[in-house]
C-alpha cells in the first residue's frame, strides 16, 4: 500500500497527504441467554487531502486502485482551488514537527486476530448466561464484546511515509434490576488498546457482571442527593471525565482559535499546584490505554504533551496547521474515525498526575461531602462549563462513607473546579477506556488519573 | 448530478443486490437481506469564522443479513465488488452460534407496496457543488457584517444525494431517493471576558428557493439566540416551573419515554410501559403520534428498515398509550403476525424498532400566557445531561437558559434540574402550547411548561 502511494503522489509538487485506512470492527452481543448479534463491519479506503492556494481540499475513494486515488486526488484539488478564493486566512505553512517514517505493528492486533469467532461468542454468552440468575430482582443483564482494527498508512509530499496497525478490544455489561415498579440499571465496562490479557487483567470478565448487577440492585431503594455546590472526591473514571470534557476540549487549538475559555492563558494559572495534567498518544504508567496510538492522521509523532504542569498552562493541543499558527510543534493529536473523515484535533489519552495522598486520608479528612463513582456521559460548552453523568454518589458523612443515593449530573466551571482541587491521591488508572468522544465524528479516547478531592454542582432535589 | 446518473445508480444498486442474493442462493445461503445506503455530494466546512475545507464525496455501504436456523451474522461493507464474499461472512457468523430462535427470519413481501417517496426536485440535479461555497460565503459575511460577536466553531453546507434500498430473498426490492440542501451552524458570542453557551440550528430545503428562506430564517434565528445568552448570571435553587420550546421538548423527556415504546425493550422488561396498552401512562394534554407517510414531512418514507410499508400510527392518544414500536422479530415474538413498520436502521447496523415522522399534537394555551406563569420560570434553550428511559431520572445543565421572572427574561447559567421523566410527563405537565414549530421540515412540536422542578443553582 505504501507503495502504491507513493507513486501516486511522487510527481505533484503542493501538498498532498494520501491516508489509507481500513478499519474492522466486530462486536458481539448476548442476552436472556441468547446470542442477539453477531456482527462484523469493514470499510476501507483513501482519503486525499491537499492544499492549494492556502486552503484544504478533501476527497476519498473506497477503490484501491491507483486510476482511482488520482482521480480523488484531482478532485479534492479542484475543491481546494474552488474554495481558495472564499477563504479569507490563506493557511501560510504546516509545521513539521516530528513526521513519521517506518511501519509501526501495534501490541495485541496478533493474539485479538488469532481467537477465533466462536471463541468471542462464547465469551458474551457464557458470561451472560452465568450472571442470568444472580437475583430475582434482575431482569436482564447483557454482555458485549468488540474489537476494532485499524490499519493505516499515510504519506506525504513533505515527507511523511508511515504504516502502523491498533486492535481495541472492549467488554460492556449491563444489567437491569426491578422492585415494585421501580427500574434501575448498573453498567460496567472496559476497553484497552492491546490484547486479550491487557483487556481482562483489572477483573475477570465474571467480576464484571457480578458488579453491574449489585449497581442496578443497591439503586433500588436509592435516593435523589441534595443539589447543590458540594465538595466531591472523583474517583480515576470520574478524574478522567473531568480533565477530557472540562479542560481538554477547550485546550484543543482550533477551539482555542474560535475562542474558548483557555484562549490567551497559556502560562498563567489555571488549577491549584496540586493539579498537573497531560494528554498522550503513549499509555504512560502502565500499557493498554483506550486511546494510545503511534502517530497521529497527519503522520506526526504522538508524544506526551503536557498542558498544565503545577496549575500553570503550559501547551494546547496542535494539528500542523494550528501548530504553525501559534509557531509551536505539533502535538500528534489530529485524528480521523475513518478514511472519509478529515482530521480534527483530538484528545488521546489525558490524565491528572498523581499527588502524595492516599484515598482513605482523603474520605478520612471529609466532613461533609460525596464520593462519586461510575462515569457515565459528558459535555463541555464554549463557557468552561463542563457536565457529566456519574453513576453512583456515595454521602460521606464525618470522614465515612454512609450511603448510596443515585447517580447524577455534576458540573462546574472547568477552570474553577480545578483551582479548588485540594487532595490528589497516589494511585493511578485509566479508566474510560470503553469512551468514544464525539466532535463531528467519533474518537477513541481514553482518560484517568487518582482520586482527587474537589468542589463541584451537584445536581439533585431541593432539600 | 443528474437524473438520468442517479437513476442509473439506483438500478446498478438494485441490480447487484438481486444478483448477489440469486448467486447465494445457488450456494445454499437462502435467507438474505442486503440494504444499500448511497451518498453522492459536496460538502464546505466553516471554523474559526473562515473556510475550513471543501469535500466532495461517493460512496455506497452496504448492510448484508444473514438468518441461518433461527441465527443471524451481520456485516457491514463498502465494497461492493465482493457482497457475496460479504454474505458468506455474515453466513458464517451466524452458523457460529447455537442460540437459534425460531421466531428469527425474515420477513415476507407485503401484499402491496406503497408507492416510493422520492424526494427529488429538478431544480437540484444540474446544481453545481461549487454553489454551496456561495452559502458559506453567506454564512460567512453576514455574520461578520450583522453579527461580529459571534464566533462561529463550526459551521457548514452541503448538496447531498442520497438513495437507500433494500433487496431481501423473501422477493422484497425497494428504494428511494432523494435530494437536499442543507447548513448548519454551531457558535457561540464573545464580548471581551464574556462568552455565550454554545448554540446550534440547522437549515434544509429541497430546492434552492425552499432552502434558502429556511437558512435565512434558522441562521437569524441562531445568530440571534447566541446573542441572547450574553450576561448570562448565575442564580440561587428554587423549585418552580420550567418552559420548554418546541426544540427542547425531545431531549430529557419525550425522547426518553418513547425509548421506552421499543418491543425490545418491553420484551426484556426494561421499560416501566410494559402491560400498559390503553392506560393513562402520560397528561391527558399530550397526543403523540408518527406520520411517515406525509409527504410533506422531510423524514416521510414509504418503507422502514426492513422493507415493510410504514403506516400512520397513534402512539399517545390524550395521554393514553395506544402503541408500541415493533420489527418483524418483536412483532413474532408478541405474537403478531407483522410488525408495524417501526423497523429503523439503516446500513450499519441491524433493524432496531422505532418511531419515524414523529408529531406532537398542539395543546389549548397560548404560548404567551405559558412564559409568564404565576411564579419564577425557567426557559430551557437546550440540556446537556442524561437521561435513562429504563428508570425515568433524568439530571443535567440547562444551556443557554433564561429566567422568567415578574415579566423579565433574564439569561442564567451554572443550573441543573433532576428529576423523573415518567412522573413529570403525568403528573407536572402545566400546559401545551397552542402554535407549533416544524423541526427538521420533519416533526411539529408544541411547548411544554412544567411545573415543580428542582432547580438548582450556584448562588447563595
Amino acid at each position: 500500500m505504501r507503495d502504491l502511494l507513493k507513486d501516486c503522489i511522487k510527481n505533484e509538487d503542493g501538498f498532498v497527504e494520501l491516508r489509507y485506512h481500513k478499519k474492522e470492527s466486530r462486536s458481539f452481543y448476548a442476552e436472556k441467554e441468547r446470542v442477539e448479534n453477531s456482527s462484523v463491519k469493514k470499510r476501507s479506503g483513501v482519503g486525499v487531502r491537499v492544499l492549494v492556494d492556502g486552503s484544504w481540499g478533501f476527497a476519498f475513494t473506497s477503490e484501491l486502485d491507483q486510476m482511482s486515488i488520482k482521480n480523488a486526488l484531482i478532485n479534492a484539488k479542484n475543491s481546494a482551488k474552488s474554495s481558495a478564493p472564499f477563504r479569507k486566512d490563506k493557511i501560510q505553512n504546516l509545521a513539521k514537527g516530528k513526521l513519521a517514517v517506518g511501519n509501526f505493528p501495534g501490541l495485541g492486533v496478533d493474539d485479538i486476530s488469532s481467537r477465533s469467532i466462536e471463541e468471542k461468542i462464547a465469551l458474551v454468552y457464557e458470561t451472560q448466561k452465568k450472571a442470568n440468575h444472580a437475583s430475582s430482582k434482575i431482569q436482564s443483564v447483557g454482555v458485549g464484546y468488540s474489537e476494532i482494527f485499524e490499519d493505516k498508512t499515510i504519506v506525504t509530499t513533505d515527507g511523511v511515509d508511515v504504516s502502523f496497525s491498533l486492535v481495541r478490544p472492549e467488554f460492556r455489561v449491563s444489567a437491569v434490576a426491578s422492585l415494585d415498579g421501580t427500574i434501575q440499571t448498573g453498567g460496567e465496562s472496559t476497553g484497552v488498546t492491546g490484547g486479550w490479557d491487557c483487556l481482562f487483567r483489572d477483573r475477570k470478565p465474571d467480576q464484571y457482571t457480578q458488579d453491574a448487577i449489585k449497581t442496578a440492585i443497591d439503586l433500588l431503594d436509592s435516593k435523589m442527593p441534595e443539589g447543590g455546590m458540594s465538595t466531591v472526591i472523583l474517583s480515576p473514571s470520574i478524574v478522567g471525565l473531568l480533565v477530557h470534557e472540562a479542560i481538554g476540549h477547550t485546550v484543543e487549538a482550533d477551539f482555542v482559535l474560535s475562542g474558548s475559555v483557555a484562549k490567551g492563558k497559556i502560562g498563567t494559572r489555571v488549577a491549584s499546584d496540586l493539579v498537573s495534567l497531560s494528554d498522550s498518544g503513549i499509555s504512560e504508567y502502565y500499557e493498554g490505554a483506550g486511546g494510545t496510538l503511534p502517530v497521529d492522521d497527519e503522520g506526526v509523532f504522538t508524544e506526551k504533551t503536557n498542558i498544565i504542569e503545577n496549575g500553570i498552562l503550559k501547551s494546547y493541543l496542535h494539528n500542523r496547521e494550528t501548530a504553525s499558527l501559534f509557531g509551536v510543534e505539533p502535538t500528534g493529536s489530529a485524528r480521523a474515525w475513518e478514511y472519509s473523515d478529515q482530521p480534527l484535533i483530538r484528545m488521546r489519552n489525558t490524565y491528572l498526575h498523581p499527588g502524595n495522598s492516599s484515598l482513605d486520608e482523603m474520605i478520612q479528612s471529609t466532613k461533609d461531602g460525596y464520593f462519586l463513582e461510575g462515569a457515565q456521559n459528558g459535555q463541555a460548552d464554549s463557557t468552561g462549563e463542563f457536565m457529566f453523568a456519574v453513576q453512583k454518589a456515595y454521602r460521606i458523612e464525618n470522614g465515612k462513607i454512609t450511603k448510596l443515593l443515585k447517580g447524577v449530573t455534576v458540573s462546574g466551571l472547568a477552570f474553577d473546579v480545578l483551582q479548588n482541587v485540594d487532595m490528589v491521591s497516589k494511585e493511578f488508572k485509566w479508566d474510560l477506556g470503553s469512551g468514544y468522544c464525539g466532535k463531528g465524528q467519533p474518537a477513541k479516547v481514553d482518560a484517568g488519573g487518582p482520586y482527587v478531592r474537589t468542589k463541584v454542582l451537584l445536581g439533585g432535589s431541593k432539600s | 448530478m443528474t437524473y438520468e446518473l442517479l437513476e442509473a445508480k439506483r438500478k446498478s444498486i438494485l441490480d447487484s443486490i438481486q444478483a448477489s442474493i440469486e448467486s447465494a442462493k445457488k450456494i445454499s445461503i437462502n435467507e438474505v437481506e442486503i440494504f444499500a445506503g448511497y451518498g453522492q455530494g459536496g460538502s464546505v466546512g466553516i471554523e474559526k469564522n473562515d473556510i475550513q475545507s471543501f469535500e466532495t464525496y461517493e460512496e455506497t455501504v452496504y448492510g448484508i443479513r444473514v438468518i441461518e436456523s433461527g441465527c443471524e451474522g451481520f456485516v457491514t461493507t463498502n465494497d461492493g465488488s465482493s457482497l457475496l464474499t460479504s454474505i458468506q461472512e455474515a453466513s458464517a457468523l451466524a452458523k457460529a452460534q447455537s442460540t437459534p430462535d425460531p421466531d428469527l427470519e425474515l420477513p415476507s413481501k407485503p401484499n402491496i407496496i406503497t408507492a416510493s417517496l422520492d424526494h427529488l426536485d429538478p431544480s437540484l440535479y444540474d446544481l453545481d457543488p461549487n454553489s454551496i461555497l456561495e452559502t458559506a460565503k453567506k454564512i460567512l459575511q453576514y455574520r461578520e457584517l450583522k453579527f461580529p460577536k459571534v464566533s462561529l466553531d463550526s459551521a457548514g453546507a452541503s448538496l447531498s444525494y442520497s438513495l437507500k434500498a433494500i433487496g431481501t430473498s423473501k422477493g422484497i426490492f425497494r428504494s428511494e431517493a432523494s435530494s437536499s440542501l442543507s447548513a448548519s451552524f454551531m457558535g457561540m458570542a464573545i464580548d471581551g471576558d464574556d462568552i455565550s453557551s454554545f448554540d446550534s440550528e440547522s437549515a434544509f430545503g429541497r430546492t434552492p428557493s425552499e432552502f434558502e428562506e429556511n437558512f435565512e430564517e434558522k441562521y437569524n434565528l441562531f445568530l440571534q439566540s447566541c446573542m441572547n445568552g450574553l450576561g448570562a448570571r448565575t442564580i440561587s435553587s428554587f423549585k418552580g416551573y420550567l418552559y420548554l420550546p418546541p426544540d427542547a421538548i425531545f431531549s430529557f423527556l419525550i425522547g426518553g419515554f418513547l425509548s421506552s415504546l421499543s418491543a425490545t425493550s418491553i420484551r426484556k422488561k426494561k421499560s416501566k410501559m410494559e402491560g400498559r396498552i390503553n392506560e393513562q401512562v402520560l397528561s391527558d394534554k399530550i397526543t403523540i403520534l408518527s406520520d411517515p407517510t406525509n409527504p410533506e414531512l422531510a423524514l416521510c418514507t414509504s418503507f422502514d428498515r426492513e422493507g415493510m410499508n410504514t403506516e400512520k400510527m397513534s402512539i399517545v392518544e390524550k395521554g393514553v398509550l395506544k402503541n408500541f414500536f415493533y420489527n418483524h422479530f418483536e412483532a413474532k415474538k408478541a405474537g403478531l403476525q407483522k410488525s408495524n413498520g417501526c423497523a429503523t436502521g439503516g446500513s450499519g447496523s441491524t433493524p432496531g424498532c422505532g418511531p419515524k415522522a414523529l408529531q406532537v399534537e398542539a395543546g389549548e394555551t397560548e404560548v404567551k400566557s405559558m412564559i409568564h406563569p404565576d411564579g419564577k420560570s425557567i426557559w430551557v434553550n437546550r440540556f446537556s445531561g442524561n437521561s435513562s428511559g429504563t428508570s425515568g431520572d433524568f439530571s443535567g445543565v440547562i444551556k443557554g437558559g433564561f429566567l422568567l421572572d415578574a415579566g423579565e427574561k433574564i439569561p442564567v447559567k451554572e443550573i441543573q434540574i433532576a428529576g423523573n421523566m415518567y412522573e413529570v410527563l403525568k403528573n407536572q405537565i402545566a400546559a401545551v402550547s397552542l402554535e407549533r414549530e416544524l423541526l427538521g421540515k420533519s416533526t411539529w412540536a408544541p411547548s411544554l411548561l412544567i411545573e415543580g422542578i428542582d432547580i438548582t443553582g450556584t448562588s447563595v
